[in-house]
């Protein structure tokens, strides 16, 4: 299939089913999953410089999809979801401009990427240990918890800020105050602005964690602000011209179905369930970043100076762009016109820890996939044996 | 015609970026809400019942609560 806009042609198929993964995954945790779908794009040779924008867009169809079924199973805190939006953008827009400033002194990149290991590990480190305090009450006091809400610092958050306005959140079963949702809605957009991501992985443990919010209601709420990160997203992208509508349409089929499966599946599991795998998308999310600050150091060795030398041939910064897309391109300019075969090698290398990412994130969305199918099939099968069962009862009755 | 809307939306990418932005968005907006209604539409034919239901964080007994 021929991509109208990068120009490349790659096989449909890919595209459905990295959508329809990401759209299970996406689903049953409440977020966009940039950090799954941009190395799996490239994996199957779809150019990075069009997989971020690209995977905006179909984030946007996507998250409407999922937060659809969310709100009707009764996931989504519309009132917390909209105030945390204002604090998100303003808190994102403060971040991003700051990341400007880092990137402009030159101190960026590694900078960045070794706070957001830093955040990504310790949000699972926590998460992991909370799972397993709660599995050690359990066994202690011999009866199942299905979930916990609130925690020390949530409880800190409330009392703090419980200034005028408040109100009660029906959906979440608590009473607010406005200003501590925007709180936590700056505090987790600038933080999202400032590591240059969506920030739905740090978004739904701030709604369990700081806000107090019940897992199920973080991860409809979450997905419902992803409607609105991913549209802005999919624009800025857009207009630099990295989006291939045509592959972001292929990818919305096989999310609209998988995220169908993903949200349906959160009806029959409990929210510490959720949050145990929430952790463990988070790890593969920490090693994606790792894997990324590996290869920048590779690309560090030649990007500067090929590019230079790019531009000195007259090429444009898209024209430059454009030949990142294809990897014979590079060889051409980097061997045969620059004759710096140490570039080349660099760029193999950064290629190489690239695709190694991609087939990481690529096994660990699968795996998840495989696992949240599975716990989907059960319940629906429990979910059937006690309505027969009950049908049964009603008959005898009856009789 | 589909091939021809997205020659036509490849063909904003490059004179008209603004354009092609709501052209993006739009489009992902209106599949978005059409495959969920349609998703709706058959899950109700089907007679599956994804309503709201009784979530575990209302059974007081088996969460915890700080």
């Amino acid at each position: 299939m021929h991509m109208p806009v990068s120009g490349v042609d790659m096989a449909w198929w890919p595209l459905l089913l990295i959508g329809f993964t990401v759209g299970v995954v996406g689903g049953f945790f409440g977020i966009g999953g940039a950090w799954l779908v941009t190395p799996a794009l490239n994996i199957f040779g779809f150019p990075m410089i069009y997989a971020v924008g690209t995977d905006m867009t179909h984030l946007v169809g996507k998250s409407i999809v999922a937060t659809f079924r969310h709100w009707k199973f009764g996931h989504v805190s519309v009132i917390i979801a909209f105030v945390m939006l204002i604090g998100t953008f303003s808190g994102i827009e403060t971040g991003a401009q700051i990341l400007y400033w880092l990137t402009q002194k030159g101190i960026a990149g590694s900078v960045v990427r070794y706070l957001y290991i830093l955040l990504l590990a310790s949000i699972g480190i926590f998460m992991l240990s909370e799972y397993l305090r709660v599995r050690k009450l359990e066994k202690e006091a011999g009866k199942q918890v299905k979930d916990v809400v609130g925690t020390a610092w949530s409880r800190w958050i409330q009392e703090t800020l419980n200034i005028w306005p408040t109100f009660y959140c029906p959906i979440a079963k608590m009473r607010v105050s406005l200003w501590a949702i925007l709180f936590v809605g700056v505090v987790t957009g600038f933080v999202a602005g400032i590591l240059g991501v969506g920030g739905g992985i740090i978004r739904v443990p701030a709604l369990i964690y700081l806000m107090g919010v019940p897992t199920k209601i973080a991860v409809g709420t979450d997905l419902f602000e992803v409607m609105f990160s991913g549209a802005y997203g999919a624009f800025t992208y857009s207009l630099k011209g990295g989006v291939e509508l045509i592959a972001a349409v292929i990818m919305l089929l096989g999310a609209s179905v998988g995220a169908q499966f993903g949200t349906i599946c959160t009806k029959y599991v409990y929210g510490i369930t959720i949050r145990l795998i929430f952790t463990i998308a988070t790890f593969f999310a920490c090693a994606s970043v790792i894997l990324k600050e590996i290869s920048s150091r590779y690309a560090a060795l030649y990007k500067k100076a090929f590019e230079a030398f790019l531009k000195k041939q007259g090429l444009t910064p898209a024209e430059i762009s454009a030949i990142y897309a294809k990897k014979a391109t590079v060889y051409h300019y980097m061997v045969e016109v620059a004759n710096k075969p140490e570039w080349w090698a660099a760029y193999t290398k950064e290629y190489l820890w690239n695709q190694a990412g991609g087939i990481l994130m690529l096994t660990a969305a699968s795996g998840m996939c495989a696992y949240i199918l599975i716990q989907l099939y059960l319940g629906v099968a429990r979910e059937l044996k006690e309505k027969r069962l009950r049908a049964q009862e009603t008959a005898k009755v009856k009789a | 015609m589909l091939a021809e809307f997205f020659t036509w939306a490849a063909g904003l990418a490059k004179t008209s970026p603004f354009a092609y932005a709501i052209v993006n968005i739009g489009t992902m907006v209106a599949l978005g809400v059409a495959i969920g209604l349609i998703a709706d539409g058959i899950f109700k034919l089907l007679r599956v019942d994804l309503g709201a239901y009784k979530k575990e964080y209302e059974d007081e007994s088996a969460v915890i609560k700080h």
